[in-house]
């Protein structure tokens, strides 16, 4: 026993002995400096590529590329706007297929190259060449949305993107905005491989390095003069666990999160150290119905009547009354929101006669008698399955269970069934995915035909068209689209077309229409930073408290 | 022992070409994977011709067989995510892995031996039930739930250790930058040490009890009875009798922990944000980057294979009556 005490106390003086230099350092765990920002981000891009936004490479690359590189146009802080970048201003030819863009004069690269004209028509055409194979919102939506055909360097400063068809200025213009322009001649010298980790950008910030897996970090362009650049450094780190990028607001090392689990909003409050922010975003949550004939659920079931019941429209609203988005929203995602009118985030909708479909159970049972399905003995009027994946925020299982429970109340038996995600996008695609699903798509503030683009006409389909999952067949909706380019130029005609359409869809509702959003944002106290609803981090804009 | 070897490195390329065979059919099984390649709103025009660049309409046999015959000659092809080789995707994230993983195989070693054995000389006392009560708590637990109880305990209540984040020991070793490998290193150890309690606390509670039982095995044979009648103190006949005996089924579960960590690696590395190749693996899962995915399989199976290898090795030594042949 005596020799076993001296033993002891010397393994226990060695552990404390190597632990205090440990735990002295740890006791200094350094925060971030006042010329550092640091923004905690749940994916990682794979690629940096300009050209390669989204995609196979991760969505969160357009966050941070949108900072070392810049686009003609900006889909601006505030709400709805589109703010002149490396263009000060754009005309349109007479028919519309043509957008010449102004270049300032004297922009640079990273590496001292000119930026012209030149480098802006390259950008756009690298991104559209097939050959480059790139996918994502930029080569795989922006071209086909737009029809785009070429740009072409009218002279130093003028770029001219060439368009099959003439479109809404504002959605034009919007999705322009998404193209990061960079220079022509750093990026020809470059293998397709290399530029994927290689960055000669054209924004406010300049890429100094990138851990994978850990972080990226940038350093304020010196010169840059058409953004702000609040901080010297801006800092990206890769936190995948949302628990763990809270942990680290709360502590200091984080001052920007985005999309916080609701829950943790007490805990990021109560440190002190950040405002744990909710406001409406532009991802618009719903709940489809599909509609598809030929869906397999209705083709092997042919008699199943919940799948028959919801092909009525009068069903279909009635459903509508039966979801208290109210009580969803305060005590789920614990914030208010807008409940939606039609597919258009309700900031673009605009809708002069329009109401929300009120919470109100006994007239959606009401509806349901009159439209000839009435409750069984069993209580239940049909049954139907809600398909749904296991994501968070609005989305969350909570939410989809939430919403089942309420139609369920009014005696449509409602099963959610949550599936991977694979399989869930693979049957949404092929418009087999039903009878209900639980779905969200983002969406903008700066244009309702974008928002309305998820529906589009007859020349992309109609019912069959690729982003129609409920293959909903509306010929006034599809029509609507067919004349919109007929009325580029008409703003008030256009605008009275579209409310005409919108209350087309409110009508003969082929979604079950829940909110916008909500979004959260954990911002750290010492930082004055603009909350955005959309999807974007404008870290730039960020500036350091006065006090601090 | 050569032909022995031999004969565990030609079983190593089947258990390797299995395991490829699985993983491959899994992540096919949960579907097309070119959803996860285009945009939401692609036509239907873009996904074919997205699927038929990346290699997805050809018969699966077809790729499979592809990606054996490319595995031969070296190439396990481009990421698809990362669109750079994946085989240099994922050895850029192994010396994070094996930093967690040898540090948590160490931990776990160190520490359960210890207790397995004080337990086994102790059978049947408090001291005994305690451990064996902790040894079974420590099994119970998760380590995605641990891992998030030390950043709140450790990195937010007290702040005593980062939340998370990592600082780099082994890459710069490798890369031949000694001087800046050894100035990381009471860096590396603050930020590896919660990550490394998170792995290794289901290791410590299993082989705690693992090491009890083989040490009871031993204490109850014939020689131990023998040395402790010839007058012996407990110290000789444990150390020189007991638990040198004792080493052999220990060793094996060793070995076998290490894979085991490797494979626990995944949730820890998310949780801890730790730049290993779980974490990657998951994130490939998750969008179905095939190349990524079988590329980091191969070289997991590979050292799960290697380290499996070194335990039957370990047994001559510890054991001159068993002669691998």
């Amino acid at each position: 026993m005596n020799k076993k005490v001296p033993m002891l106390l010397s393994l226990l003086l060695i552990i404390v002995l190597g632990l205090v230099p440990i735990m002295s350092s740890a006791q200094t765990v350094p925060t971030p400096d006042d010329d550092t920002l640091v923004i905690a981000i749940n994916g990682e891009p794979g690629s940096m590529d300009p050209a390669q936004v989204g995609g196979t490479t991760g969505g969160s690359n357009f966050r941070i590329m949108m900072h070392t590189f810049a686009t003609l146009y900006e889909l601006g802080q505030a709400s709805g706007a589109i703010d002149p970048y490396l263009a000060h201003s754009f005309t349109v030819s007479d028919d519309g297929t043509e957008w010449t863009f102004h270049m300032h004069e004297g922009l640079t690269c990273d590496d001292g190259e000119p930026l012209t004209a030149e480098d802006a028509a390259y950008s756009f055409n690298r991104m559209a060449d097939p050959a480059n194979g790139f996918d994502g919102n930029s080569a795989g939506f922006v071209v086909s949305s737009t029809g785009f055909i070429e740009a072409r360097a009218d002279s130093e400063l003028d770029v001219t993107i060439v368009a099959a068809k003439p479109q809404n200025r504002a959605m034009r213009l919007g999705l322009y905005s998404e193209i990061l322009v960079h220079c022509k001649d750093s990026y020809e010298a470059m293998s397709l491989e290399e530029a994927t980790r290689t960055v000669v950008g054209s924004g406010p910030y300049s890429l100094t390095e990138w851990v994978p897996g850990e972080y990226i970090s940038m350093q304020a362009v010196e010169g840059f003069d058409l953004r702000p650049q609040g901080f010297d450094e801006i800092v990206w780190r890769f936190i995948p666990e949302p628990s763990t990028a809270v942990a680290e607001v709360i502590t200091g090392n984080v001052d920007i999160y985005k999309e916080f689990p609701a829950n943790q909003a007490d805990a990021i409050r109560n440190s002190g150290m950040a405002e744990a922010r909710f406001f409406p975003g532009t991802t618009r949550t719903y709940i489809g119905f599909n509609l598809n004939p030929d869906a397999p659920f209705r083709v092997d079931n042919p008699d199943h009547l919940g799948s028959q019941a919801i092909m009525e429209t009068d069903v279909r609203v009635a459903l509508q009354y039966a979801i208290d988005t109210d009580a969803i929203c305060e005590n789920l995602l614990l914030t208010t929101c807008e409940r939606a009118t039609s597919l258009v985030n309700p900031s673009n909708a605009d809708h002069p006669t329009l109401e929300p479909y009120p919470y109100d159970p006994a007239k959606a049972e009401e509806l349901l008698d009159a439209a000839g399905y009435p409750r069984g003995e069993d209580g239940v009027r049909f049954s139907l399955e809600m398909k749904s994946r296991r994501l968070s925020g609005a989305m969350a299982p909570e939410v989809v269970l939430a919403t089942a429970q309420m139609l369920s109340d009014i005696g449509v038996q409602t099963e959610a069934i949550f599936q991977e995600s694979a399989d869930w996008v693979a049957e949404l695609l092929t418009h087999d995915l039903g009878p209900l699903y639980f779905g969200r798509t983002g969406g903008s503030e700066w244009s309702a035909q974008y928002d309305m683009a998820d529906i589009p006409g007859h020349a992309a389909g109609g019912a069959a068209a690729e982003t129609n999952y409920t293959n909903w067949d509306n010929d006034f909706w599809f029509s609507g689209w067919d004349i919109l380019p007929v009325l580029t130029g008409y703003p008030e005609a256009e605008r009275a077309l579209e409310i005409a359409m919108l209350e087309e869809f409110y009508n003969d509702p082929p979604w079950l229409m829940l909110f916008a959003g909500p979004r959260t944002e954990a911002v750290s106290n010492r930082i004055n930073y603009e909350s955005r609803a959309d999807y974007f981090i404008t870290g730039y804009s960020a500036t350091l408290k006065d006090d601090m | 022992m050569h032909k022995y070897i031999i004969r565990r490195l030609l079983l190593t390329v089947v258990v390797v070409f299995g395991v490829t065979l699985l993983t491959f059919l899994s992540i096919h099984m949960s579907g097309d994977p070119t959803i996860f390649y285009i945009s939401e709103r692609a036509s239907k025009e873009e996904r074919l011709a997205t699927r038929k660049r990346l290699g997805f309409d050809r018969p699966l046999h077809v790729q499979y067989l592809d990606f054996i015959v490319n595995l031969a000659r070296g190439d396990t092809g481009n990421s698809l995510k990362h669109r750079v080789p994946a085989f240099d995707v994922v050895m850029e994230r192994m010396p994070a892995t094996l930093e967690l993983t040898i540090g948590g195989f160490l931990l776990s070693t160190i520490v359960a031996f210890p207790i397995g054995v004080l337990a086994a000389t102790r059978r049947g006392t408090m001291t005994d039930g305690t451990l064996m009560l902790g040894a079974m708590l420590g099994q119970s637990m998760p380590s995605f739930w641990l891992g998030l109880m030390l950043i709140l305990f450790f990195g937010v209540t007290l702040r005593w250790m980062p939340v998370s984040g990592h600082v780099a020991f082994l890459k710069p070793l490798f890369e031949g930058r000694v001087d800046e490998a050894l100035t990381n290193v009471p860096q590396a150890i603050r930020y590896l040490l919660m990550p490394m309690v998170a792995v290794s606390v289901y290791s410590i509670s299993r082989n705690s009890r693992l090491i009890r039982s083989a040490v009871l095995e031993v204490l109850r044979q014939d020689y131990v009875v023998t040395a402790r009648a010839k007058g012996l103190n407990e110290r000789t006949v444990m150390m020189r009798h007991a638990i040198r005996n004792a080493l052999i089924p220990i060793v094996t579960v060793l070995a076998l922990q290490f894979a085991f960590l490797l494979n626990g690696v995944i949730v820890v590395e998310t949780v801890f944000s730790w730049p290993g190749v779980g974490r990657l693996v998951f994130d490939a899962v998750s969008h179905r980057d095939v190349p990524l995915v079988m590329t980091a399989v191969v070289l997991l199976s590979f050292l799960f294979v290697g380290a499996n290898l070194i335990a039957d090795l370990m047994y001559g030594f510890l054991d001159p009556r068993i002669r691998l042949e």
